[in-house]
């Protein structure tokens, strides 16, 4: 019975969309690069850069906000990165993203250790309050619940709502989706697919900058090694448990939230051993995967490099070997 | 120069690159911490190579390098992307230590085959659950193998710290193996042992599986081109479900090498990472067997150089992660991108000519 009124508090739900905003602002960046055609496991490498350089920015300058905005360059850097590994050299994309997220827990840990020693026990920066927005937060439990939460929550909203819009309402967002579905028609139509990839993958980067941000700038402004302990991969099943859209990958993400913010209730009531919680989050999507998805198909092209003059080099060749 | 070992010299030349690459990077970041960056590699390299004790340590750490390295190898080559080391590697080492711990009274003949059955069985099984899924479900292995690392070292890490733990402990560890599953140590002054020894017959072994038998052919065709080899009535989904059961096997097997080996308990956390350095050991070995026995090798001697780097410089071992993600997207970009060194070079000679010999015209 105790464990039925986890759900009848405020407190549960309000945790929820905290922890889901990391997952969600990651699971939408995912979304934009992957249906622009570039395969994104990098998201926790990006992830961790975000919540390093937002601790650090926050840190140097003393100002949040200043730290939101070095999150989203240190995150960008490690799209750019991909960007040109995928888009430019065409490389396996599993693989690279493993490099990638190697490379930021090099760059991360390492810095962290250069800039405040070994043994700095948590120099913390500035952090975020919570944001009550007028007469709306006063509202019983939905007050509380959707309208007393952090910025970059709201934001992870905002940005669903336009990315949605973005995505199926206006010809660009057709161009970025066509680039994941069938480039070569998209080409002959006269759009640049390298361009409109590059874009994705970058402002993907920045979508990582804030979710890292709002692990580290939102109540606990400090950083650890590996801080992101997998919430990227997280936020990539929610892309493809989403279906690669926008709202379903919101919506897994907030499903996952709610897990992670039962386990940390559940412990305070059931026996069970510590060590079962901290798997939870991970089972759960594993199982969620697993068991509810069906056969996933992402964008067509995804992962798939772009070859601008495939069709035409091919005919150059044959006609120049005399062939018609 | 024939095709092959023009590749050969071309892939030998990115791999030097893409390490003068890494250096340049950490030079330029000890450069800005006002660390003598060639006192660090050079304390790095000592750490490394000099001395006995220093080698055998290198040696000791490239074993589960080479072990997990063939693994992924074997697996990348058949197209299908296990990045589940981490959870295998835990899995097995947990297998195990378990049966080291309380099998009593069996020879040593018995009971460390037995350990290391074990231990490959139940890597084997955790890469059975994403090559299972991949297999006949389609879902992409990278994700939920991912997924699954973090169930089993948290498995793990509870087992060590509740039904598995040494009474009276402090720490979270497992009880100390029995003697007769220790493995018996092959130069004095180190704790080099026998695990080496057998990863090199594994190599061997895999080198003579992979090249001369017939399985070892279905594999290569599948990873070259599963289509082509599906029509030509291989059976693809085995052969794939082989490769990443072995590819958990071999992962489970450098997590025990390293207990049974010199650790003789198993504590949390006890491998960080390995299952993750097993790509970069793999990808540098080019996905073959004496390249990941070479690359292992070095990565070993980086990591137990990089400890004497910690102690006498003060430089954080976590540099390690910045080289080898270096290495890992060099190495694929070179490889990608294809470039043929060795004709970039004779080309600048050949200009150098043509122009000198239009001088003289």
């Amino acid at each position: 019975m105790e464990f039925l009124n986890i759900f009848l508090t405020p407190d549960f739900y309000s945790a929820t969309f905290r922890l889901a905003t990391p997952l969600m602002l990651a699971a939408l960046g995912g979304v934009i690069s992957e249906r622009s055609g570039v395969l994104n496991m990098a998201l926790e490498g990006q992830i961790l850069m975000g919540a390093f350089f937002g601790y650090l920015g926050s840190y140097l300058f003393q100002n949040v906000w200043l730290g939101v905005l070095t999150a989203m360059v240190g995150s960008l850097f490690l799209a750019a990165l991909h960007a040109f590994m995928s888009i430019k050299v065409k490389v396996n994309q599993v693989v690279s993203a493993v490099g990638l997220n190697t490379l930021a827990l090099g760059i991360t840990s390492t810095l962290f250790r250069f800039l405040f020693g070994t043994d700095s026990q948590m120099a913390s920066c500035p952090g975020m309050a919570n944001l009550d927005i007028p007469v709306l937060s006063d509202l019983p439990f939905v007050g509380p619940v959707l309208f007393s939460q952090h910025p970059l929550t709201y934001a992870a909203v905002v940005l669903l709502i336009l990315l949605n819009l973005f995505l199926f309402r206006t010809s660009r967002g057709l161009e970025l989706r066509a680039a994941g579905e069938n480039p070569q028609a998209l080409d002959v139509a006269g759009v640049d697919v390298i361009r409109i990839r590059w874009l994705a993958v970058l402002t993907t980067g920045l979508f990582c900058g804030l979710a890292g941000a709002s692990l580290t700038l939102t109540g606990l402004n400090t950083f650890y090694d590996n801080l992101s302990s997998g919430r990227g991969f997280i936020a990539y099943a929610a892309v493809v448990f989403g279906k690669w859209t926008p709202v379903g990958a919101a919506l897994a993400a907030i499903l996952f939230g709610a897990g992670d913010a039962l386990q940390l209730r559940m412990q305070t009531i059931f026996d069970i051993p510590y060590y079962f919680y901290m798997m939870m989050p991970y089972l759960i999507t594993f199982f969620a995967l697993v068991f509810f998805m069906g056969a996933a198909k992402g964008p067509a092209a995804n992962s798939i490099p772009f070859e601008k003059d495939k069709g035409r080099r091919r005919s150059a060749r044959r006609s120049r070997m005399g062939g018609n | 120069m024939n095709k092959r070992a023009r590749a050969m010299v071309n892939y030998l030349i990115s791999i030097v690159i893409a390490l003068l690459l890494a250096f340049a990077i950490i030079g330029a970041l000890l450069l800005w911490q006002g660390v003598d960056p060639v006192e660090t590699f050079m304390a790095l390299f000592q750490g490394a190579f000099i001395g006995k004790s220093n080698l055998g340590a290198s040696l000791l750490l490239a074993t589960p390098l080479i072990l997990g390295g063939l693994g992924i190898a074997l697996s990348f080559r058949c197209g299908i992307f296990n990045i589940g080391g981490e959870g295998q590697l835990y899995l097995g080492a947990f297998a195990a230590t378990w049966l080291g711990v309380n099998l009593v009274g069996l020879p040593f003949w018995l009971h460390i085959p037995i350990c290391f059955l074990g231990s490959m069985i139940f890597g084997g099984l955790w890469a059975l659950i994403p090559g299972y899924l991949k297999i006949s479900k389609g879902y992409n292995e990278t994700v939920t193998s991912v997924l699954l690392n973090y169930v089993g070292v948290y498995f793990v890490n509870y087992a060590l710290s509740s039904f598995f733990k040494e009474p009276g402990a402090l720490n979270h560890q497992s009880p100390k193996i029995q003697t007769s599953a220790m493995l018996s140590k092959i130069m004095s002054g180190s704790e080099l042992n026998t695990s080496f020894l057998m990863a090199l017959l594994i190599v061997a072994l895999f080198f003579l599986i992979f090249y001369k038998t017939d399985v070892g052919f279905k594999l290569r065709a599948v990873g070259q081109n599963a289509e082509a080899s599906r029509t030509s009535g291989i059976h693809t989904r085995k052969y794939l479900l082989l490769a990443i059961i072995v590819s958990g096997a071999l992962s489970g097997l450098a997590g025990s090498a390293q207990v049974m080996g010199y650790q003789h308990l198993m504590v949390q956390n006890f491998s960080p990472n390995t299952g993750y350095d097993i790509i970069a050991v793999a990808l540098m070995g080019n996905l073959h067997p004496i390249g990941v026995l070479i690359a292992g090798i070095f990565l070993g001697a980086l990591r137990s150089g990089a400890s004497v780097m910690q102690i006498m410089m003060g430089v954080p071992v976590t540099i390690l992660y910045i080289i080898q993600g270096v290495i890992i997207l060099s190495i694929l970009g070179f490889s990608r991108a294809n470039i043929d060194f060795i004709g970039l070079v004779g080309g600048l000679f050949r200009k150098k000519e043509s122009q000198s010999m239009a001088k003289e015209a």
